[in-house]
């Protein structure tokens, strides 16, 4: 009986076929990936605001605040330069 | 090192394409597995071995590879049977199927052997299937199920004796 169990016990179970089990798999993957990517870009322009808004209370935002105004250059224009800038560099940081 | 576990290399530096390879190389022994875990329940096998995956997919740049990739795999879809199984008390099951497993006797010894299993204790499913239609040494059947080695070898021979008690009294109920 032990030989048997063995043997019944050893016999290799039975695959289901793929059925579009992967494709599904790998479009909740495709739907996370995305969703993580929408959370990842929000959490950048939140971080982006936020230093902007900090470094314009220091002497050093000040300064570079009225050398945009020196340049002729609107403050907001120059935060705005600032922010795409630092966005850019973010993603560029973001291993792939 | 094996295919898999390259892929699975290749995967956690973000290749997409490498993580589809593993899916498609790996999604029959694990949906067999966790049918087998949910007593032939395909629909709840396939909805836990598609949550392991993306669970997989998540953690990929934890596999270090000290284990094979499909043991890795096997642990992570384990450990979500395990989840589902506590969440809907699945176990309290095996008393109502106890009662009823006299009008089976005459099945064929496979499928004896598969209500057999169905009845025995979740871990003791677990390891038998593990060291024996999976072909997992005992040590990695333990690393799979996060237990000590000796408790899934108890495991294996009460589980084994259990099916067999069970096999010997079908046959011989007329």
């Amino acid at each position: 009986m032990s030989d048997d169990l063995d043997l019944l016990l050893s016999q290799p179970l039975e695959e289901p076929v793929d059925a579009a089990f992967s494709a599904r798999v790998l479009a909740n993957i495709g739907g996370m990936r995305a969703r993580d990517d929408r959370i990842e870009i929000a959490a950048l322009v939140l971080a982006s605001c936020l230093v902007l808004t900090l470094l314009s209370l220091t002497h050093a935002g000040q300064a570079a605040a009225l050398s945009a105004s020196q340049l002729a250059y609107s403050v907001p224009f120059a935060l705005g330069i600032s922010l795409l800038f630092l966005s850019r560099l973010l993603l560029d940081a973001i291993p792939e | 090192m094996s295919d898999s576990d390259r892929l699975a290399q290749n995967a956690a530096q973000g290749n997409v394409a490498a993580f589809a390879e593993l899916v498609r190389l790996h999604q029959g022994k694990l949906r067999a597995f966790l049918r087998r875990m949910a007593r032939g329940d395909a629909a709840l096998a396939d909805d836990l071995a598609q949550e392991a995956f993306l669970e997989a997919y998540r953690k990929i740049a934890q596999f270090r590879g000290e284990g094979s990739f499909a043991s890795w795999l096997a642990q992570i879809g384990y450990s979500r049977y395990l989840m589902y199984a506590r969440k809907h008390k699945l176990e309290s099951l095996d008393d109502s199927i106890e009662q009823s497993h006299g009008t089976e006797a005459a099945l064929h010894a496979k499928l004896d052997l598969e209500a057999a299993l169905a009845r025995i204790h979740t871990a003791k499913r677990a390891a038998l299937t593990l060291c024996f239609a999976e072909g997992y040494s005992h040590e990695e059947a333990a690393r799979i199920m996060n237990i000590p080695l000796g408790t899934l070898k108890s495991h294996v021979l009460r589980g084994r004796e259990e099916v067999r008690t069970m096999l010997t009294a079908w046959k011989e109920t007329p």
